[in-house]
């Protein structure tokens, strides 16, 4: 039998470089997507009607344009105080009101598609009346923080995949290809607060349509037809580590554990200044809120992550010593023995 | 901060592609060793970077996402980079 010629340096050269930039990223792929669901199928995060007051309430409301509505709606001093919410936190100024976050108060719960979603405040409905809303609270931030008891649809001791949170005006329908549903490009943030200490993961960077189909009956005409109404909605997908991660930081505790949802900035992908573009939780009005989720299989991809990953570490390490001048007396060593 | 990890390592891809290619008799000249250079750790840090989740992976291992097994990776990782950056220094090739 012919003996097989041993590799040569430019070839164990080529070898590495392969393994470096072609073979190592595809393992770690491999290893990232670990355990997620194939089926692409959401659950509701929200199940049912359950009590609905105070799940929740405004982080960052967008731009601060208080000196406006108090120039254009003259109203008592600190009328204004909840205007602008920074930080979970109205103004300065709380002669008016003794509230210090704008809390989504109103709390009906509704299902207008298969989920089950939350009737709750747009960012100035707390101070303004019924079309005084300026039409533009600038690129952001937004931010909302989600108690975890809201989330009834996410069992305890689950680990997250993907979860999906919807942003909907159902309450103005548009003709579907209305000129005002355009591309965003939103940055954002989902951070887990659970006990006191928090889980962030942020640099995310979507690109989101504010237009928003779905089915729903129309009393008027008596049938289910698609609507289009202005509504967006936020994805975050998990890596296999950051889910068995996250189910480790709050030990599957869904109930306990709150969202902070926040968006750093929004722009229009057509480069169009954003102005007045229609964003569903901006105005004097209510919108609605639902969550969405897909789960991972931990054993799976506990297993897949540990496993890929000690054969990756193993192929580097062999991949160092083969880069020296100690892989020809070590594989000599083996020679006959392996 | 993570992404110097992976400059390092594409510096040194590159510096062994272009030491091989020298000594096949390919890439001569200064200019055509330091394009091809250039051009290779350009191409594979975009690579890495942007088309890639490999500079998550190297964060989540350091952030102890992984377990004892990303730590394991993580000095197999270093181990690398240490080994091609001594060979570069002793014997002006990052792969011996």
């Amino acid at each position: 039998m012919k003996k097989k010629k041993p590799l040569t340096a430019i070839q164990f050269n080529a070898l590495a470089i392969i393994t470096l930039v072609a073979f190592m990223p595809f393992a770690i792929a491999f290893i990232t997507s670990a355990g997620s669901d194939s089926d692409g199928r959401y659950e509701s995060s929200i199940n049912g009607s359950t009590s609905t007051f105070g799940k929740g309430y405004w982080y960052d409301n967008g731009a601060n344009y208080t000196s406006y509505y108090e120039t254009e709606y003259p109203m008592p001093p600190g009328w204004y105080n909840c205007g602008y919410i920074s930080n979970g936190q109205c103004g300065e100024d709380y002669s008016y009101s003794t509230d210090k976050q704008v809390f989504f108060s109103l709390g009906s719960s509704t299902s207008y598609t298969d989920v089950t979603s939350y009737t709750v405040k747009q960012n100035l409905q707390n101070v303004l009346e019924p079309g005084e809303y300026l039409g533009n609270s600038g690129p952001g931030p937004y931010g909302w923080l989600v108690f975890g008891d809201t989330f009834t649809g996410i069992e305890e001791n689950e680990s997250l995949d993907k979860i999906k949170y919807n942003f909907v005006d159902t309450f103005t329908e548009y003709l579907c290809d209305y000129e005002g549903f355009t591309d965003l490009e939103v940055k954002a943030s989902l951070t887990f607060i659970y006990e006191n200490e928090s889980k962030v993961f942020d640099n995310y960077n979507m690109i989101v349509s504010n237009k928003y189909e779905y089915n729903r009956y129309d009393a008027n005409n008596a049938h289910w037809g698609d609507a289009c109404v202005n509504g967006m909605s936020l994805e975050f997908d998990f890596t296999g580590f950051e889910s068995l991660s996250l189910t480790d930081f709050n030990g599957g505790e869904w109930s306990q554990t709150d969202h902070l949802i926040q968006i750093q900035s929004i722009e229009r992908v057509d480069g169009i200044n954003l102005g007045s573009t229609l964003l569903p939780f901006n105005g004097d009005g209510l919108f609605v809120f639902s969550a969405e989720h897909q789960e991972i299989d931990p054993v799976q991809a506990g297993f897949i992550i540990k496993s890929l990953t000690t054969v990756l570490s193993a192929g580097t390490f062999l991949l160092a010593i083969g880069s020296t001048q100690y892989w020809s007396p070590l594989m000599n060593t083996f020679k006959g023995r392996i | 901060m993570f992404d110097i990890i992976i400059y390092v390592l594409t510096l040194l891809a590159s510096l062994t592609v272009v030491g091989s290619a020298s000594s096949a008799g390919i890439l001569n000249g200064a200019f055509s060793r330091a394009f091809a250079g250039v051009s290779t750790q350009i191409v594979s840090t975009k690579w890495l970077l942007a088309y890639t989740n490999t500079e998550s992976f190297i964060r989540a291992c350091l952030e102890g996402q992984v377990g004892l097994t990303g730590y394991i990776f993580l000095a197999s990782l270093g181990a690398l980079i240490l080994t091609w950056t001594t060979n570069l220094y002793n014997y002006r090739q990052a792969i011996i």
